[in-house]
């Protein structure tokens, strides 16, 4: 009973649309898991390559299933309690700076990782860390661009010249 | 055993493996002071510098890294009330009060000395029990080895936080993981989405650096709002002397013994003998009251187990390929990544490695103890700065990781993905710990069982032939039943 009350409906309904995910990833197993469409030839260990996996992935079904069982449990307990406000939008839109940066981490660290052994490794380096110092609420531009420089010349030093790393 | 421990220690006190070591514990305990980074993004960090390496000096930079870590999180628990490390929490129940009656430097002592015991006394366990399971070990099968690969699953499904449903989960989207790529056995693809850079499976180094390090930056960036308040800023370590610490030692005797008992106990972790710990003395306390108020001994249990576990958790991962921890499980991912494998046959080929990494143990708690004292002011300086500038610097580091195993770009993006599907199980309460394990001990267990029963003639009563076999068995049942009738005794509760 405590830790229902704890639980906000918000909570619940994010475990629900979790326990749906988990589903649907266990049941894509069972289409994704040959891709190259091989017969299944059963060994002398009584097994195929699909044994395993799908075993797994049936185990991965079973389980969310009782996940999602127990949320929409829950989900029925906090209704019958009268709390019936959604804070899931209201929640991010009080976070939303937080959201902003993860999804801004996120968008960065991909555009980073397609110009490694593009770009030059010291400038986009330069690049990334300034821009993620400003998605950081940072606004001290020339220390930002000390830090920035600085920084990368010695990761270059360190990645290049030390340990020789191809970048 | 003791020629080979004296040969890790010669290997270890190579003034080039002594340096890496020194700079280890170093960066353990400054990223440990930082609350929000901990031992296993510390490792991400330093998962690139490792690569060109030999495996004992990459180990020993890790070793460092993980017993620095520990103490450095009372840092920040004691002068700030925010713990460094989710382990170090419990210190600052009592740190934080002794720190606001003017007493920071004595808490910090206290802190120190506790530390650096609870490392000794589970440093002599790990010595003393790792050679003797490992003999034992040796003698294991396919059966005996997908067996306590499966037990090891369970127990970190079990002890990990939160509930087991969740751990279990965790651990099957990890095996799922652990299965993409080409089959060992029929060598025919599974899971690749006619990728070609997915044959060869997930990389090792992208799984830890998005679990480990992606989805850690992108969870504590809600960490990133202000500076650091803290309660003193000027004062030095203020060690007790002999007789005060040696005078608690009831304290300090339950923080070793159980930091090292359940440190050896794969998924419990730190965070929970510290709390065992702080339990137990306070229950045997005469003065239970005076805890939370500023009590030493509530200092020195919890610190004493932190470090107690670091002996505890190398037993199960030198000897059985089993982390006890999230930080183990990443030095079993390096041990892959340096060509070395991991489980019951390590002690036998790469023997030297394994007495190097507990050589190290010793010595990196030594280095903890002689940094924390002379470099405390620089700890409570970077505990001051701003968060914003050094997470761009872990997002680098942590590509760079990825990056340089493969030398592509593939592993960057695959981690970025499993970072922010992390970040998201995370968040729901699924640990990911067990979502790396899975990937870790899944190959080993389809392979071992599929080994097994090939030799068997697809006999599964193989699994049932020896007295070993059958505990195993016994042990993984009684943690499941076990779970599900707390499971279901939650449940019943919870309709009253």
């Amino acid at each position: 009973m405590n830790e229902e009350n704890e639980i906000t409906k918000g909570d619940v309904i994010k475990d629900i649309i979790m326990g749906v995910s988990l589903i649907i990833v266990g049941i894509g197993c069972f289409f994704t898991y040959n891709p190259s469409e091989a017969g299944l030839e059963v060994g002398t260990d009584g097994m195929t390559f699909a044994t395993y996996p799908l075993g797994v992935a049936v185990l991965l079904l079973f389980l969310s299933t009782i996940y999602l069982f127990n949320s929409f449990r829950k989900y029925i307990a906090i209704i019958h309690r009268g709390h019936t406000k959604i804070s899931i939008i209201k929640n991010i839109l009080d976070n939303k700076q937080l959201y902003f940066k993860r999804v801004g981490s996120v968008i960065l660290l991909i555009i980073y990782a397609s110009t490694l052994g593009k770009l030059n490794f010291l400038i986009s380096t330069v690049i990334f860390l300034f821009a993620a110092f400003y998605l950081y609420d940072r606004r001290d531009y020339l220390k930002m661009t000390i830090i920035s420089v600085i920084g990368s010349a010695f990761l270059y030093m360190l990645f290049v010249y030390f340990l020789k790393l191809q970048l | 055993m003791f020629e080979g421990l004296i040969g890790g220690f010669y290997d270890c006190l190579e003034p080039f493996n002594l340096t890496l070591l020194f700079l280890g514990t170093f960066l353990g305990l400054l990223v440990g002071a930082l609350p929000g980074l901990s031992s296993p993004m510390a490792i991400i960090i330093l998962l690139p510098v490792t690569y060109s390496l030999n495996p004992l000096p990459a180990l020993l930079v890790m070793i460092g890294v993980y017993v620095g870590t520990k103490l450095g999180g009372s840092f920040a628990a004691i002068l700030l009330r925010t713990p460094g490390t989710p382990a170090s929490a419990c210190t600052a129940l009592d740190g934080f009060p002794m720190a606001e009656k003017g007493e920071a430097g004595l808490a910090l002592g206290y802190a120190t000395y506790g530390s650096f015991v609870g490392g000794l006394s589970s440093w002599i366990i790990a010595v003393t029990f790792i050679p003797v399971i490992s003999a034992i070990a040796l003698k294991s099968s396919n059966a005996d080895i997908a067996l306590i690969g499966i037990m090891g699953l369970v127990m970190v499904s079990a002890f990990t936080r939160g509930s087991m449903l969740k751990g279990f989960i965790g651990v099957c989207v990890g095996l799922l993981i652990g299965c993409m790529g080409m089959d060992r056995v029929d060598t025919i693809e599974r899971f690749t989405f006619g990728s070609l850079d997915l044959l060869t499976g997930v990389p090792f180094a992208a799984a830890l650096v998005g679990l480990f390090g992606f989805a850690v930056v992108i969870s504590d960036l809600s960490l990133m709002k202000s500076k650091a308040e803290l309660v003193a800023t000027k004062f030095r370590i203020k060690l007790p002397t002999f007789k005060q610490f040696f005078s608690r030692w009831k304290a300090w005797g339950i923080g070793s013994f159980m930091g090292a008992i359940v440190g050896a106990v794969p998924g419990v972790g730190a965070d929970g003998a510290t709390w065992l710990a702080y339990g137990t003395v306070k229950n045997n306390s005469k003065n239970p009251e005076e805890f939370g108020l500023g009590n030493p001994d509530g200092v020195i249990a919890p610190e004493t187990a932190n470090n107690g576990t670091t002996g505890g958790a190398m037993v199960p991962m030198l000897t059985l390929g089993i982390p006890g921890d999230a930080s183990t499980a990443i030095m079993i991912g390096a041990l892959y990544l340096h060509g070395l494998q991991p489980g019951v046959t390590l002690m036998k080929t790469g023997g030297d490695v394994v007495y190097g990494m507990l050589a190290g143990l010793l010595i990196a708690g030594i280095f903890m103890f002689l940094i924390a004292m002379g470099a405390i002011r620089f700890f409570v300086y970077v505990l001051r700065q701003h968060r914003s500038l050094l997470f761009p610097f872990v997002m680098i580091f942590a590509s760079l990781g990825a990056f340089a195993s493969y030398g592509t770009v593939f592993p960057v993006f695959a981690a970025i993905f499993l970072g922010v599907f992390g970040f998201i199980m995370e968040e729901r309460g699924f640990p990911v710990v067990t979502i790396v394990l899975g990937v870790i001990l899944g190959p080993i267990i389809e392979f071992n069982t599929r080994t097994a029963l090939m030799l068997s003639g697809g006999d599964w009563t193989t699994f049932l032939s020896t007295w070993p076999r059958i505990i195993f068995l016994a042990i993984i049942v009684f943690l499941v039943i076990n779970e599900v009738r707390q499971g279901l005794k939650r449940q019943s509760m919870a309709k009253i």
